[in-house]
């Protein structure tokens, strides 16, 4: 595996090894969240940074992922994530190659606002089906068990999640550097000259969106395991946008900024949540990040640079 | 079985009303400035506010001013949207997308959170400017209503007028055509754009200030009208005002016959359609593919 | 079909191509035949309707009147996905990159779609040895550096890498636009005798719109002049360069 083994990646996986040792129980909590989003952001970026798509309504695939375990413990007494993880993805897949095949017709910007309104969609249906789906209060959800082994606290979920976030960030960084990887990143760079190859552009958006779309799902089920509750605003536009706003925050032109946004992300909506107006901070950081900031943390000096020499040779 | 009709057919036309409002501002907003504008719902329900204020600060003795409160609050906004173009969208212009979106995204929020620092977080609302009915082949429908179907039904048609016969309709036009050769023959292209800007939100704006009597206002509240116009531009083809017309037209008749028939459904029906029609004209009805 | 021109077989046939903007004439009842394995300069003024043409067979734009077989096929009704993938490579003239991936990833990446690899998820591309090495070759023989993303190399490499994109396809029919427009005077001879000598070794057929008669002299077997949208004259370089119609054309507009 010719990985490029950085010496902060290091660091940064050492620390998310053996964080339950020295890290209080709440940041463990927010680390364990941290991961989870991770997942959901290497997803968007897969098909934001890699295949040049936006879709404002990847909020959907959480939800599916979430109520995909809700519904199966409440109605089918399924409560073993061996089970659910698999089931989800799939449900997910679906649920993307369904919204993709309309969505991904279209040129970038109504895809835009197609996944977006999609993603509102879910969530009115959710919340209209109350009897089905338990409407705005949502549906409890215990910790599902893993083969048989019952999750007793923060820490052995913590590890579980941190393998999972592992097995996820690599096969995503495999996708991402296979064939398929660099076909989605010519659509992105030219979709035009793809045609000229003799491709069809929108296959490869599709599976693409069909690719985030699972892993997003995956998601979707352990951020529901985690905390408790799915909610129908897990569809909504909001949840969209924070997983597009971890991704841009992290930088969206690197494969681990994502990573970085999302846990950043977690800890910063904890510190602010309390705050009464928080929405207000969170709106006035998504200006300030992209007026100042756009690669993110890990992009904006390498953009710059980037700029820079292009300029220099055009 | 004529009183449905005539019910669905002047709820479709009333909703369609308020959705050609708010897509016809986003068009606008498209063609000239080639963004999707997110902050759309901003000034949907900050003309919900204004008129709320304006309301209940006019003094009984000028209750005959009434009817100027909507006007007068989506010249606000439109204030408050050239203001936020000339300081903070004109800074994104060339930028990606995704960016673009976000920053008029990330407007909605502080606008909800302002809204709610200044009057709270409850839902807010007032009676219509009057409460008489007038009977319609047996379906009693509100005058208050119909007045704002008549003042949609004005909007477009002045709309018309600016866009064909006006010298500013047709530096617009031009604009909205190709930025670059009207900026070459001289014209201010930073100042079309917001205008243009202004415009667009002023009409978001009194959407929202017609609107304040029928559903009241919330934080929050401007997301689905939003969506919905979204849906509507998509359909109608991005930039075009005559296809925001007649898309709002088609969904508020489907959303009318949804809610009568299948009311579980309705937003699912507008969908339905909308991916059918999409399916089949991917650029929407009237669209020709936009330059990005 | 199978008929032989000098020795050669015809691999393209259009007869009666036409194709019109509104009131213009872009192409006009145009026919025309490559053969096998030679180079065919299209040329003519500005305006005369070659690049038109080249993207009439490319399947870049629709053809309004008249037919286009390929190989015995009738691919006038076929889209350019589908022309693309029976082997006919348009060429931009402004070069059509992947701006953000390097100039060995944008050949890898003709190289994969060839084989057919594009839909594979894993391995990761460094496991595709043959791969990377032919596309290598590639930027060798077209003298390109392999590490710069396409969007930091100068116009002349961009140009270059252009057609080595198409060329990596092994194409049954290339198609060049302009290939060194764009270019300076001094760097056309350098980048046609780049391009050139691959094509001949390689025994391409190809298709060249191209505005300097001194290259298209140098290094194309046949040439169609064109103007107004029909054609004015064919045949080897000598025999049209020595027709004074042909002189007219070229050196008054």
């Amino acid at each position: 595996m010719p990985r490029k083994f950085s010496f902060p990646l290091i660091i940064g996986l050492l620390i998310l090894a053996t964080g339950p040792a020295y890290f209080p129980g709440f940041t463990i909590y927010l680390l364990t969240y941290g991961m989870i989003m991770s997942i959901a952001a290497l997803a968007l970026n897969l098909l934001l940074g890699y295949t040049g798509l936006m879709s404002f309504g990847h909020g959907m695939f959480i939800g599916a992922g979430a109520y995909t375990v809700a519904l199966m413990m409440k109605y089918a007494g399924v409560h073993s994530f061996e089970i659910l993880i698999p089931l989800s993805i799939l449900t997910s897949a679906g649920l993307a190659a369904f919204v993709g095949c309309f969505c991904t017709r279209q040129i970038e910007i109504y895809f835009a606002m197609l996944t977006l309104a999609f993603g509102e969609l879910l969530f009115v249906l959710c919340s209209k089906f109350y009897g089905f789906t338990g409407g705005t209060d949502g549906i409890r959800v215990k910790m599902p068990t893993l083969f048989g082994y019952v999750f007793k606290g923060a820490v052995d979920f913590y590890y579980f999640i941190f393998f999972l976030f592992l097995l996820c960030a690599l096969a995503i960084w495999v996708v991402c550097n296979s064939p398929f990887g660099k076909a989605i990143q010519a659509v992105r760079d030219n979709s035009q000259r793809v045609g000229y190859l003799g491709l069809r552009v929108m296959k490869y958006r599709l599976i693409a969106f069909i690719i985030s779309g699972a892993f997003t799902g995956l998601a979707g089920v352990l951020v529901v395991s985690l905390t408790g509750h799915a909610v129908p605003e897990m569809f909504q536009v909001f949840t969209s946008i924070s997983i597009v706003f971890m991704v841009i925050l992290g930088g969206h032109l690197s494969f681990l900024g994502p990573v970085i946004g999302a846990i950043v992300f977690v800890f910063l909506q904890s510190w602010l949540k309390p705050l009464f107006f928080w929405q207000f901070f969170l709106g006035v950081s998504i200006i300030l990040l992209v007026i100042f900031l756009p690669g993110g943390v890990l992009g904006g000096v390498s953009i710059w640079v980037r700029k820079a020499l292009a300029k220099i040779s055009s | 079985m004529l009183e449905l009709i005539i019910n669905i057919l002047l709820n479709g036309i009333f909703y369609a009303g308020i959705l050609f409002l708010m897509s016809a501002g986003l068009q606008i907003i498209f063609g000239v400035l080639r963004i999707v504008n997110f902050a759309h719902a901003g000034a949907y329900i900050l003309g919900i506010y204004f008129t709320y204020a304006i309301l209940k600060v006019l003094p009984p003795e000028y209750s005959f001013l009434l009817w100027i409160a909507p006007l007068l609050a989506a010249a606000f906004v439109g204030l408050l949207g050239l203001a936020f173009e000339r300081g903070l969208l004109k800074l994104i212009y060339h930028r990606d997308p995704v960016f673009q979106i976000l920053v008029t995204a990330g407007v909605v929020y502080i606008v909800d959170d302002l809204i709610r620092f200044t009057w709270g977080g409850y839902s807010i609302g007032v009676g219509p400017l009057t409460s008489a009915t007038l009977n319609i082949g047996g379906v009693v429908y509100p005058l208050y209503n119909l007045l704002i179907i008549l003042i949609t039904l004005a909007v477009a048609i002045l709309l018309q007028i600016l866009f064909r016969k006006t010298d500013i309709g047709r530096v617009i036009r031009a604009t909205a055509h190709d930025e670059e050769m009207t900026k070459a023959m001289g014209v201010n292209v930073s100042m079309v754009k917001a205008l243009t800007f202004l415009f667009g939100s002023a009409i978001a704006g009194l959407a929202g200030a017609l609107m304040l009597p029928v559903t009241g206002g919330w934080p929050g509240v401007g997301n689905e009208y939003l969506i919905l116009g979204f849906v509507v531009i998509a359909l109608a083809g991005l930039g075009s005002v005559n296809g925001a017309l007649i898309a709002a037209l088609i969904i508020g008749m489907v959303n009318s016959i949804g809610i009568q028939f299948f009311p579980e459904l309705e937003l699912a029906m507008v969908f339905i359609i909308m991916a059918v029609i999409l399916t089949v004209k991917p650029s929407g009805l009237f669209g020709a593919v936009p330059r990005r | 079909m199978g008929e032989k021109g000098p020795g050669q077989d015809i691999i393209v046939k259009g007869s009666g191509l036409a194709k019109h903007f509104g009131e213009v004439h872009a192409v006009d009842e145009v026919d025309l035949q490559i053969f096998q394995g030679e180079i065919l300069a299209i040329v003519g003024s500005n305006g005369a309707g070659k690049t038109t043409l080249l993207k009439m067979i490319s399947g870049g734009h629709s053809i309004d009147r008249g037919n286009l077989i390929f190989q015995d096929l009738d691919v006038s009704r076929l889209g350019l996905i589908q022309r693309a993938r029976m082997g006919i490579i348009y060429s931009f003239q402004i070069p059509a990159l992947f701006e953000n991936l390097s100039a060995l990833d944008c050949v890898r990446m003709a190289l994969f779609t060839r084989e057919h690899k594009t839909v594979m998820f894993f391995p990761t591309i460094e496991k595709f040895p043959l791969v990377r090495k032919e596309a290598e070759e590639i930027l060798n023989m077209f003298q390109i550096p392999k590490n710069f993303p396409a969007c930091l190399l100068p116009h002349g490499q961009r140009k270059l890498l252009d057609v080595a994109m198409a060329f990596a396809l092994k194409p049954r029919l290339l198609l060049l636009d302009e290939p060194t427009s764009g270019v300076s005077t001094k760097e056309k001879g350098q980048v046609m005798d780049t391009i050139m000598p691959i094509i001949r070794q390689t025994n391409t057929t190809t298709a060249i719109v191209e505005h300097d008669m001194e290259i298209v002299t140098r290094y194309s077997d046949r040439v169609i002049v064109m103007d107004q949208g029909r054609v004015l004259a064919q045949g080897t370089p000598q025999e049209v360069l020595s027709n004074p119609k042909v002189g007219e054309v070229l050196l008054w507009r």
